[in-house]
C-alpha cells in the first residue's frame, strides 16, 4: 500500500463541525483512484491533509509505510518531494516563464542545496528534461512565454509538465478540470492516465463528473459530509448509491 | 454536555471588551458634562460614580443580549454559536459614535468669530507682504523692491547647497531603509509566519515595535538622534531612515499578506526549501508594489527632510528655522519658494517614475 489513511479527522479553526470524520482507506501502488462527493463534502480538505497543508485533529496517514502526520521541516519537505499536487486554479508561479514553472518541480530534490535554485542556476539536463516534458504536453513552442498569457487548459498542462519533472510516486489532483472546457478536460485526464501508465504514479483525483469518473478511474472513493461512504471499483457503483452520495 | 473552555474564554473576552468600551464612553460623557457645568451647575458627579455606572450599563447589556450564550458555553454546550454580530451591537456603536463626536467638537472650542478679527488679519497681511517680497519673480513683477529689501542672488547660491543637503538626506534615508525593511517584512507578514510558534511570536513583537517606532513622529526622532550623533544632516538622515524602515516594513508586510496563497502552496507541495518558496512564490508577486511604495516614501521623506531640519537635522529646514527666529520674513519667503520649487520638481519626477513602473 502506497498510502494508508486511518481514522483521519479534521476540523477547520473557528468551525464547530468536523470537515472529515474518521476516514479510513488505503491505496495500492500504481492505481488510479477517483474521489467523488457533493460540494463541501471535504474532498479538497482530504487532499490538503494528505499533503500536510492542513494539520490533522486525529488519525494517521502512512505514505510508503512511514507515518507522516506529524512531520515538520526538512522531513516534511522530503516526503512532499515524493508527492505531487495539481490544483483546480492551476496555482502556477506568476510573472515567471513556462520553463521556470516546469523546472520548479525539481526544487524538492534541492532541499539542502537550494542556493543554485535561488539564482536560477538550473542543471543543463534538467532544462533538457523540461523541454521534453513540455513537448509531451504539447507546449513546446510556448516555453519562454509568461504563464499569465496561457489559457486555462494550457496552464493546467504546465502544471502536469511540472509533475513529470517532479516524478512523484503519488499525485494528488484537486479538481484539475473544474474550470476547463470538455476538450481540455479530456486532454488533462488523458495526461493523468499517461502519468499513471508511463511513470507508474499513483493518481488520486477529485472529480465532479461521473462520466469522467467512469471513463478514467477504475476505482473510486465517495465522501459525504466528511464521512467515507464507498470505496471500491467504479463499475460496481450502483444507482442508489450514487443517489445517496449526492442527495442533500 | 461537556464544558467548552474555548467558548467560555471568548465570552469573557467579549465581556471585558464591552466593559472597557462603556467605561471609556462614561468618561467621555463626564467630559461633556464638565464642559456644561460652568453654565449649568450639577450635583457631584465624580469619576468613581461614572465608572461604576458605566460598568453596570456594560455588564447589563452583555448579559441581556445574545452574547450571554458565550458565557453559558461552560454550562451547556451551545450548538449554533454565532460570533460577533453587527446587529447585536449596532446601537451601542451609534451611541458611542455620537458621544465621541460631541466631545470632540466641544474640546476644539470652536471660536468662529476669531476668523473675522481685524487685528489678526492686519498682522497676517503684513507678514504675507514681506514673504511675497522674498519670491524673486513675483516681487520684481509687482515692483515691491521699493518697499522692502529683496533677497540678493548670492543668498540663493548659498541655499542651493543646503537644499541639496536636504534632498540627499531624504534619498539616503530611503535607500538605506529599503533593504532593512525588505528583510523585516518577511518576518512581519502573518501568512509567512503562521507555521511555527517562534516565528509567530517574533512576528507579533516585530509588528508591535514597528508600530511604536512609526507612531513616534519624525520630528521627535530628529530630536533624539541629534542628541545622540550631534546636530547636522546625518542626524536628519538617521531619523528619516528609522521612520521609513517602520513604515515600509508595515506596507511591505501588507503587500505580502495580500498575495494569493495558491502559488506558495504549490511550491510547498513540491518539497521546496522555504527560501525557494520566498524567491519564486512571494517576491515576484510583491516587488512592483515594493518599488512603488518606496518611491512614494521617498516623496514623503523629501517633504519631511525640510521639516526635520528644524529640530537639528541640518539642510534647508535648519536655515528656515534660523531665519524665522530672526524675523527675516523676506528670506523666509525666498526659502519657502525654493522648497516649493524643489518639492514640485521631485514630486513630478517621482510620480512619473511610479507611473512608469506600474
Ligand atoms: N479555509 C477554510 N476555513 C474554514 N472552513 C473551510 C475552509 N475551507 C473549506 N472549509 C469548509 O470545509 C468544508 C469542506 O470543504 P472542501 O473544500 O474540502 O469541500 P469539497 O468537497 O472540496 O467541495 P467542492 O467540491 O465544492 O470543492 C466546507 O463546508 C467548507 O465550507
Ligand atoms: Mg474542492
Amino acid at each position: 500500500m502506497i498510502l494508508k489513511v486511518q481514522d483521519l479527522s479534521h476540523r477547520y479553526e473557528r468551525r464547530v463541525d468536523l470537515t472529515l470524520k474518521n476516514v479510513s482507506f488505503s491505496v495500492p501502488p500504481r492505481s488510479m483512484l477517483g474521489i467523488i462527493g457533493s460540494s463541501g463534502s471535504g474532498k479538497s480538505t482530504m487532499m490538503r491533509c494528505i499533503n500536510g497543508l492542513e494539520t490533522l485533529n486525529g488519525g494517521t496517514i502512512e505514505f510508503q509505510n512511514e507515518p507522516i502526520q506529524n512531520l515538520r521541516g526538512s522531513d516534511l519537505r522530503r516526503v512532499r518531494s515524493h508527492m505531487g499536487m495539481i490544483f483546480q486554479n492551476f496555482c502556477l508561479v506568476p510573472y515567471a516563464s513556462v520553463l521556470t514553472n516546469v523546472l520548479l518541480g525539481k526544487t524538492g530534490i534541492w532541499q539542502n542545496r537550494f542556493l543554485g535554485g535561488l539564482f536560477s542556476k538550473w542543471p543543463q539536463e534538467w532544462i533538457q528534461e523540461a523541454h521534453q516534458a513540455l513537448e509531451r504536453v504539447g507546449l513546446a513552442e510556448r516555453v519562454h512565454d509568461s504563464v499569465q498569457h496561457l489559457s486555462g487548459g494550457q496552464q493546467q498542462r504546465v502544471a502536469i509538465a511540472r509533475c513529470i519533472l517532479q516524478k512523484p510516486e503519488l499525485l494528488l489532483a484537486d479538481e484539475p478540470v473544474a474550470s476547463l472546457d470538455p476538450i481540455s478536460s479530456r486532454m488533462v485526464f488523458e495526461y493523468l492516465v499517461a502519468l499513471n501508465q508511463e511513470y507508474g504514479m499513483t493518481v488520486l483525483c477529485n472529480v465532479h463528473s461521473l462520466e469522467y469518473l467512469r471513463t478514467y478511474f477504475p476505482t473510486c472513493l465517495a465522501l459525504k459530509k466528511g464521512k467515507l461512504l464507498y470505496q471500491g471499483p467504479t463499475a460496481e457503483l450502483s444507482e442508489s448509491m450514487i443517489r445517496e452520495i449526492y442527495e442533500t | 454536555m461537556k464544558p467548552d473552555l474555548k467558548t467560555f474564554r471568548r465570552g469573557m473576552k467579549l465581556l471585558a471588551f464591552r466593559w472597557i468600551y462603556w467605561v471609556v464612553q462614561g468618561l467621555i460623557i463626564l467630559k461633556i458634562w464638565n464642559h456644561f457645568s460652568t453654565y449649568w451647575s450639577v450635583p457631584v458627579w465624580n469619576t468613581t460614580y461614572i465608572l461604576i455606572l458605566s460598568s453596570i450599563v456594560g455588564i447589563t447589556l452583555h448579559f441581556t443580549q445574545k452574547q450571554f450564550s458565550y458565557f453559558l458555553g461552560t454550562l451547556i454546550h451551545v450548538k449554533n454559536r454565532n460570533y460577533w454580530k453587527w446587529e447585536d451591537c449596532k446601537w451601542e456603536f451609534y451611541i458611542g459614535f455620537l458621544n465621541i463626536c460631541t466631545a470632540s467638537l466641544l474640546s476644539l472650542k470652536l471660536e468662529i468669530f476669531r476668523i473675522f478679527s481685524i487685528q489678526g488679519l492686519n498682522i497676517l497681511g503684513n507678514i504675507s507682504h514681506q514673504l511675497l517680497c522674498g519670491v524673486p519673480v513675483v516681487s520684481h513683477l509687482m515692483s515691491l523692491g521699493s518697499q522692502c529689501d529683496l533677497t540678493p542672488w548670492s543668498y540663493y547660491i548659498f541655499t542651493l547647497d543646503k537644499l541639496f543637503e536636504s534632498i540627499a538626506c531624504a534619498f539616503m534615508g530611503t535607500l538605506l531603509a529599503f533593504p532593512i525593511a525588505f528583510i523585516l517584512a518577511f518576518f512581519a507578514a502573518t501568512n509567512l509566519t503562521q507555521h511555527s510558534k517562534a516565528l509567530r511570536l517574533f512576528c507579533g513583537v516585530l509588528r508591535f515595535v514597528m508600530n511604536v517606532v512609526r507612531s513616534i513622529e519624525v520630528l521627535v526622532w530628529g530630536i533624539m538622534i541629534s542628541v545622540w550623533v550631534g546636530i547636522g544632516p546625518f542626524a536628519g538622515m538617521v531619523a528619516l531612515m528609522i521612520h521609513t524602515i517602520a513604515s515600509l516594513t508595515k506596507q511591505f508586510a501588507e503587500a505580502i499578506e495580500n498575495i494569493p496563497n495558491g502559488p506558495i502552496e504549490a511550491l510547498q507541495t513540491t518539497g521546496a526549501h522555504p527560501l525557494i518558496v520566498l524567491v519564486y512564490g512571494v517576491i515576484p508577486q510583491v516587488w512592483i508594489s515594493y518599488v512603488s511604495f518606496t518611491v512614494y516614501r521617498w516623496d514623503i521623506n523629501l517633504r519631511m527632510s525640510t521639516v526635520v531640519g528644524i529640530v537639528g537635522g541640518g539642510g534647508i529646514g535648519g536655515l528656515l528655522f534660523q531665519e524665522t527666529g530672526m524675523v527675516h520674513w523676506t528670506k523666509v519667503g525666498s526659502l519657502t519658494f525654493l522648497i516649493c520649487i524643489a518639492v514640485w520638481l521631485l514630486d513630478t519626477f517621482s510620480s512619473r517614475l511610479r507611473r512608469a513602473i506600474n
